[in-house]
């Protein structure tokens, strides 16, 4: 991906197409909750979808996965999972998919777990379902392997157990033992440790790590939190009002930021240097979907000193700045300077 | 900062629940085991632990919704419980709480106004006049007196609950977990203004988080729980640098530090000057 390291590229697994996704408010005007996203995830690869709430970040993989809720619909674009067009697919397909090569772990795994069902019993119901010709019991004796696998100790006894007899940690563990069931492509992990606790958190990230090492999936990690981007991401898109306004590898965003709305975020990040001292704080707050400036979304918080009256009325297009490296500011290439100032 | 006076003390204190776990049998939790902390005027202590160690229960016992099996609780020195009711109501107004939840601790049918006038109505102190100083102190203009919380982004509500906190001129805010339901670029502002506000009003805060790098940036002392007990408690540097106990070094070591060159995997970083060089912007 870097011109001096050349590398084979690796083929595409995911291919997201000027997505636009959109409701009707209370109303019945339309709001676009994504407004023209495309991006690429390759195989093995970890794409970090980062944002904050109302960005359109978990809006855009239940676009992806047929996942939308109800009164919410794609109104234009194009999703292809190794060439299929999923937009197209119909719910058996779909429901295919996601039970064997699109995985997906949530921010709250009580939602993802049947509460009146051992959980034993989910994960080899998961195993039977989109396996061919399981036995019961070879089901049983897999679950509690993949159980044993994701660390629950004790696995074929706490297998018995109903998911609220489980830790938050623990039933994370069950959803994504069923998750790799069928050692998917993709895993799309939204949020999946914002409700643990920090050492929780650091197990389950190192799960996420092992279960991807173990079956070579690509990871689609939706997340607000830099630290674990840091931490895991090859790749990094950056969500802002239903837009993509900067992506390229971690190494790049993090080192040179492209978009003032990353640089502030990065500014504004408590660290040991910060300690005591005055964080930068982008200052306003996010646009509501409906009432998103014209021009570009980011604007009215811009505090970067190249800001013209083109930012209040021309959206900038996502445009590659260096290589594979995108950022949609009208004046990214004097984000790098503001970059520097406001780090202080 | 050990020289400034004890603003809220609480000494050797234990809260206990009972459960029935069955006919005749009960199952008896320490949620709180035998607490001791000091705040100090004008200091900020950073109270951090995971969900369970008993932080919550603590803060519901301070503010008289849990009753202490035993131990002290001390308001500027005075023990509340000595207290006739009205001089106890008095010394409890010097000790106000800020929630974690900007979404669901401001009555929603009530005007921006009214949720800033009603403690002062409740002991007869309101002006319109203190409910706009109060307001225009954390940022929010005279102009949105009349809207009501829905109207508000989630960092302007914490903004609001804040103003109300501060009404009664308290010494004392207890955070609990202030800025953790607000958006990353939020965050920043109010913990700005929480800054701000301590250096101007002379306050104490108790600082209760789970998110370590908030606490950091805060405190001046910080106090690790678990398990409903202090396993350390120290100035923030030591705390941070110098971790003596495991459990703390367990936390430290589960943050994960938003620095890509500090993964297991990075690659050597270039120096600054040679990234600028790179970049053309030197």
């Amino acid at each position: 991906m870097t011109p001096d390291v050349p590398t084979q590229t690796p083929a595409v697994l995911l291919k997201v197409e000027d997505l636009v996704v959109g409701t009707r408010d209370d109303q019945g005007r339309e709001v676009r909750l994504v407004d023209g996203v495309s991006f690429e995830i390759a195989e093995g690869e970890v794409l970090c979808i980062v944002g904050e709430s109302g960005s359109g970040k978990s809006i855009t993989m239940a676009a992806v996965l047929g996942l939308l809720p109800t009164g919410v619909g794609v109104w234009s674009g194009r999703v292809e999972y190794r060439g299929e067009d999923l937009l197209a697919a119909d719910e058996r397909r779909l429901r295919e998919l996601r039970g064997r090569r699109l995985a997906m772990v949530f921010q709250d795994p009580m939602t993802a777990l049947n509460p009146v069902k051992r959980v034993g019993a989910q994960i080899a119901r998961s195993v039977r379902l989109h396996g061919e010709g399981v036995s019961r019991a070879e089901a049983d004796r897999r679950a509690a392997a993949l159980l044993a696998a994701v660390g629950v100790p004790d696995a074929a006894a706490r297998a018995r157990a109903y998911p609220h007899q489980w830790s938050g940690g623990m039933r994370q563990r069950a959803v994504i033992a069923a998750a790799i069931a069928h050692d998917p492509d993709l895993l799309v992990a939204d949020e999946p440790t914002t409700a643990l606790d920090v050492t929780i958190q650091a197990q389950i990230m190192e799960l996420l790590a092992d279960a991807r090492r173990r079956t070579g999936a690509a990871m689609a990690l939706i997340t607000h939190d830099l630290g674990l981007v840091a931490q895991t991401a090859d790749r990094i898109v950056i969500m802002y009002s239903g837009r993509i306004v900067e992506s390229g590898t971690v190494w790049e965003l993090f080192d040179a930021p492209r978009h003032p709305y990353t640089a502030g975020l990065l500014a504004s990040l408590l660290t040991a240097e910060s300690a005591s001292g005055r964080a930068y704080a982008i200052p306003g707050s996010p646009p509501q979907p409906a009432a998103r400036p014209a021009g570009c979304p980011f604007a009215p918080r811009c505090e970067l000193p190249a800001k013209s009256a083109r930012c209040l009325t021309d959206v900038p297009p996502l445009r590659t700045v260096t290589h594979a490296h995108d950022s949609a500011c009208h004046h990214a290439e004097s984000v790098f300077r503001f970059a520097q100032e406001v780090a202080g | 900062m050990s020289a400034a006076e004890p603003v809220l003390q609480i000494d050797d204190l234990h809260v206990r629940f009972t459960r029935r776990t069955g006919w005749r049998r009960h199952h008896v939790v320490d949620a709180v085991d035998g607490v001791s902390l000091t705040l100090h005027r004008g200091e900020t202590l950073g109270l951090v632990g995971e969900s369970g160690c008993g932080k919550s229960t603590l803060v519901r016992t301070v503010f008289g919704l849990n009753t202490p099996a035993s131990g002290d609780i001390r308001i500027l020195g005075h023990r509340i419980d000595d207290l006739p009711p009205m001089q106890r109501r008095r010394l409890r107004n010097r000790v106000q709480l800020v929630f974690q939840d900007p979404y669901s601790s401001l009555d929603p049918r009530l005007s921006v106004h009214d949720i800033v006038a009603e403690p002062l109505t409740i002991v007869g102190r309101y002006s319109k006049d203190r409910v706009v100083h109060l307001l225009e102190s954390v940022g929010i203009g005279v102009e949105s007196l009349r809207r009501t919380p829905a109207q508000f982004s989630g960092g302007q509500r914490q903004r609001i609950g804040i103003a109300r906190a501060l009404a009664l001129d308290p010494e004392v805010l207890v955070l609990d977990e202030p800025v953790s339901a607000l958006d990353v670029s939020v965050q920043a502002q109010v913990i700005n203004l929480l800054q701000d506000l301590q250096r101007e009003h002379a306050l104490s805060y108790l600082f209760i988080a789970h998110d370590l790098s908030v606490v950091r940036h805060l405190s001046d002392r910080v106090a690790v729980m678990r398990q409903g007990r202090i396993v350390e408690i120290g100035e923030r540097d030591q705390i941070f640098d110098r971790p003596q106990h495991e459990y703390t070094r367990t936390l430290l070591a589960a943050i994960p530090i938003p620095d890509p060159h500090l993964r297991a995997d990075a690659p050597p970083a270039p120096s600054p000057a040679l990234t600028r060089m790179n970049r053309g912007t030197s």
